[in-house]
Parts: C-alpha cells; sequence; structure tokens
C-alpha cells in the first residue's frame, strides 16, 4: 500500500526512502518476534520457549557435533602463519615404540627394547619442563637431557632424546622426526638398544598440551657396541629446514654429541611448523569447553526465565521439568570445566 | 522451583545422588577415556528413564515430554563424549 502511494505522488526521490524504511521496520519487528518466539513462553510457541522444544535441542546437539569437526580441521590446518590451535590428546606411547621399531626393522636395524628407567627419566624431563616452564633440552636452571637418565641410575654408554609438543596424534608426530634429518637420526641409531618414553600433559605457557619426551639409550654394560664415542656438532631442527621460518637463536633446539665420561648424548627436538616462532593461540580443548559451556549456559538462562514466566502466570502445560533440566546441565557443566584432556 | 523440589523431593534427591555418583566416576576413570564416555552413555540413559519414570508415575506425560528427555540426554551426553575424543 505505502509502496504504492509513493508512486501515484510521483516522488521519485521519496520512493527508495519510504521502501527502505519499510524493510528496516519490518525486519526488526520479524527480528523482535524471532527471539520472542525463541526465548519467551507464549502461544506461538505453545506456551514453551522454542529453543527448549525436542527439534531445537536436537539441532543444538549437532551444531556442537559441527563445532567440534570444525575444531579438529583447524588443529590440523598448516597455515603460513603456524597453527591456530595445537595440542596433543591421542599420543600413545605403545604406538610411538611401534612407529619407531617399524621405521628401525623396515632399514634392518634392531627393534628398541622399552625400558622403564628411560620412561622415568623422560617423564621427570616432562615434568621439570612444566614445573620450570620452558621448552629446551636444558633447563634454565642448567639440567641437561643426561641428567634426568643419570638421575634413574641408568648407566648409558650412549644415549639420546627427542622431543615433541602440540601435535594432535602419533602419526604426524612420527612423520615430522622421520622428516627432520637429526631426529631421524636418533631414531635410526644403530647403536641404540633401549626406548623410553614419556607423554605428560599440563600447561605450557599458558596453553594447554601434550610434551612428548623419547629417550634413547644403550647401558654401559652392553658389550656388543665400540666405546670409541664419535663427535659432532649440528644444529639443525624441523624449522629451520622449512622456508620462510625465522626462529630466535636462543630458541634453536640444538643437536650435540657431548662427552660424558666416556659417554655420549644426542639431544634433538621438533615442535609443529610455527609453534615456537608464532605460538599456539588457543587449546583445541579450550575452545571446545567455551562453546559448550555457552551452550549449557543458554539453556540453563533459558530455563529459568521460562519456568520464572510459567510459574507467575500459574498456568499448567505439560512439559519436560525445568529444574531437573537445570541440574543436568549444571552437573555436566562442571565436568566440562574440570574435564582433563591428553592420554598418558 | 522451590514448590517443584518439594513436590517431588525424593525423585529430586535420587537424580542428585545418582548425578553426583556420576561424576566422581566420570573424574576417578581419568585419562581412560573409554571408560569415561561408558560413564557419560550410562548417565545419559539414566536421565532420559528417571525423566520418563517422574512423568509417569505423576502421569504428566506425552509424546513431546519423552522426546524432550531424549534430546536432552542426546545433547548432555555429545557434549561430554565429544571432549573425549
Amino acid at each position: 500500500m505505502r509502496l504504492n502511494h509513493s508512486i501515484n505522488q510521483g516522488t521519485a526521490l521519496r520512493f527508495p526512502l519510504v521502501l527502505d524504511n519499510d524493510f528496516h521496520h519490518n525486519d526488526g519487528v520479524k527480528l523482535l518476534k524471532i527471539i520472542s518466539h525463541l526465548f519467551h513462553p507464549q502461544k506461538s510457541n505453545n506456551h514453551r520457549s522454542k529453543i527448549l522444544h525436542p527439534k531445537p535441542l536436537v539441532f543444538m546437539t549437532l551444531i556442537a557435533l559441527g563445532f567440534y569437526q570444525l575444531v579438529a580441521t583447524l588443529s590440523l590446518l598448516d597455515l603460513p602463519q603456524g597453527n591456530i590451535l595445537g595440542y596433543a590428546s591421542s599420543i600413545v606411547v605403545s604406538q610411538i615404540i611401534e612407529g619407531t621399531n617399524r621405521e628401525r626393522t623396515s632399514q634392518g636395524l634392531v627393534a628398541l627394547t622399552y625400558n622403564s628407567s628411560l620412561s622415568e627419566a623422560a617423564a621427570g624431563k616432562a615434568r621439570d619442563m612444566f614445573t620450570d616452564q620452558y621448552w629446551s633440552h636444558t633447563s634454565p636452571s642448567g639440567k641437561e637431557p643426561w641428567d634426568f637418565i643419570k638421575s634413574v641410575n641408568y648407566n648409558y654408554k650412549i644415549a639420546g632424546e627427542n622431543l615433541a609438543r602440540d601435535f594432535d596424534s602419533t602419526p604426524p608426530m612420527m612423520a615430522a622426526w622421520m622428516n627432520s634429518p637429526t631426529h631421524k637420526a636418533n631414531i635410526m641409531n644403530p647403536r641404540y638398544r633401549d626406548i623410553g618414553l614419556a607423554v605428560v600433559d599440563g600447561k605450557l605457557k599458558g596453553v594447554e598440551t601434550t610434551l612428548v619426551v623419547q629417550m634413547f639409550g644403550t647401558l654401559a654394560t652392553d658389550t656388543g657396541l665400540s666405546t670409541t664415542p664419535s663427535v659432532e656438532v649440528v644444529g639443525v631442527t624441523l624449522e629451520n629446514t622449512l622456508p620462510g621460518k625465522v626462529i630466535p637463536q636462543e630458541s634453536l633446539p640444538i643437536e650435540k654429541v657431548v662427552n660424558v665420561n666416556d659417554s655420549e648424548v644426542l639431544a634433538t627436538s621438533v615442535v609443529p611448523q610455527g609453534s615456537l616462532s608464532q605460538g599456539i593461540l588457543m587449546s583445541p580443548l579450550h575452545l571446545l569447553k567455551a562453546f559448550f559451556l555457552s551452550i549449557i549456559f543458554l539453556l540453563v538462562v533459558v530455563l529459568l526465565y521460562d519456568g520464572f514466566v510459567i510459574s507467575h502466570r500459574k498456568s499448567v502445560r505439560l512439559v519436560g521439568k525445568n529444574l531437573a533440566h537445570i541440574i543436568l546441565f549444571i552437573f555436566i557443566a562442571y565436568l566440562v570445566v574440570f574435564f582433563k584432556g591428553g592420554v598418558v | 522451583m522451590i514448590a517443584e523440589f518439594k513436590n517431588h523431593k525424593i525423585a529430586y534427591i535420587i537424580l542428585l545422588i545418582i548425578l553426583f555418583v556420576f561424576v566422581l566416576t566420570f573424574l576417578h576413570f581419568w585419562p581412560d577415556k573409554s571408560k569415561q564416555r561408558i560413564v557419560v552413555i550410562a548417565m545419559s540413559l539414566f536421565y532420559f528413564a528417571w525423566g520418563v519414570v517422574v512423568h509417569t508415575k505423576s502421569k504428566y506425560i506425552n509424546s513431546k515430554v519423552i522426546f524432550e528427555y531424549l534430546a536432552v540426554s542426546l545433547l548432555s551426553g555429545s557434549i561430554l563424549i565429544l571432549l573425549t575424543f
């Protein structure tokens, strides 16, 4: 009607203005109606906030699933600026040993034997990194990898260490190690006999992460090896072999062969591309927790509001119990907040 | 809400106690995520059953109520299960 009126008046300039205002007015009213329909109990939603109906609740479940999938995809994305999300929760010790031995046996090398002392040393190293908040082979207090190995009374002839963090699963972590010549050299070193591993979750510089410490060694009592140590010093990491990555010198993990009481230690580390130079913006677990808590918060608020409105109207309706839903969601929220990720 | 609690005191106390036990069990099983998932599924099934039983007893039940409990159980269970992956 208004449109016709404007045209009849012949006000060419006014016509689009009237049309525009009409649209804005209608849009605003429509939006308010939708919000009211979603959250306010009224006739249009059978006197129950629409968001609390079964179909919207199932839709919210699908949104949660979709968000989970999105986060999983983002975690795997290897952007030039570095990973957006980073942590690991599905790294399994047995898979690392299996992967390491598969690589070795494929080249005709002997499979490594799991050594609990080396694993204890690796766990000690991981704990120390979390406690002192560092990511390096040498702690701020000057502790070296072999200090941890010595502390568990593993009297070694040769020993080595590989580090990894922020991988979401074992295969890409193994692939990264094998793509780095220095780490590959550790894995494929024919002089090692034993392997120890620690996969430890914690907070490193504010980001929840999983640290993987892989320690190699051969006991001094092992007679199968030559005792003459070779000497080499190399400074190569996965990062500085990739184009366009600049890492501060002090952050560069080093590989070195150190003679300590006629023993040698190879120490190398690997992190996903961009981890050291850019830092991780957010842990996927934190992101999921935040999103899920938002859903729960919204539902609890709507349940409270819906219950409040209906109790004031003193009307009777046949729906689920708001109080029970609220109790359940509070318990779920508690579990979401205190949920600990990772596999040890 | 308080009146609702008073009207179904026993049902709500059972709900609170069992949910509390589920929460403790869930936390206890960490880091075994497969066991945690089983606890979550059991908790969701329990909540669904609790809702149906309470409504059946009070004779305030129809298919929409059943679907509502099913949807709430599904959503809460999915949230926790997704975290364990």
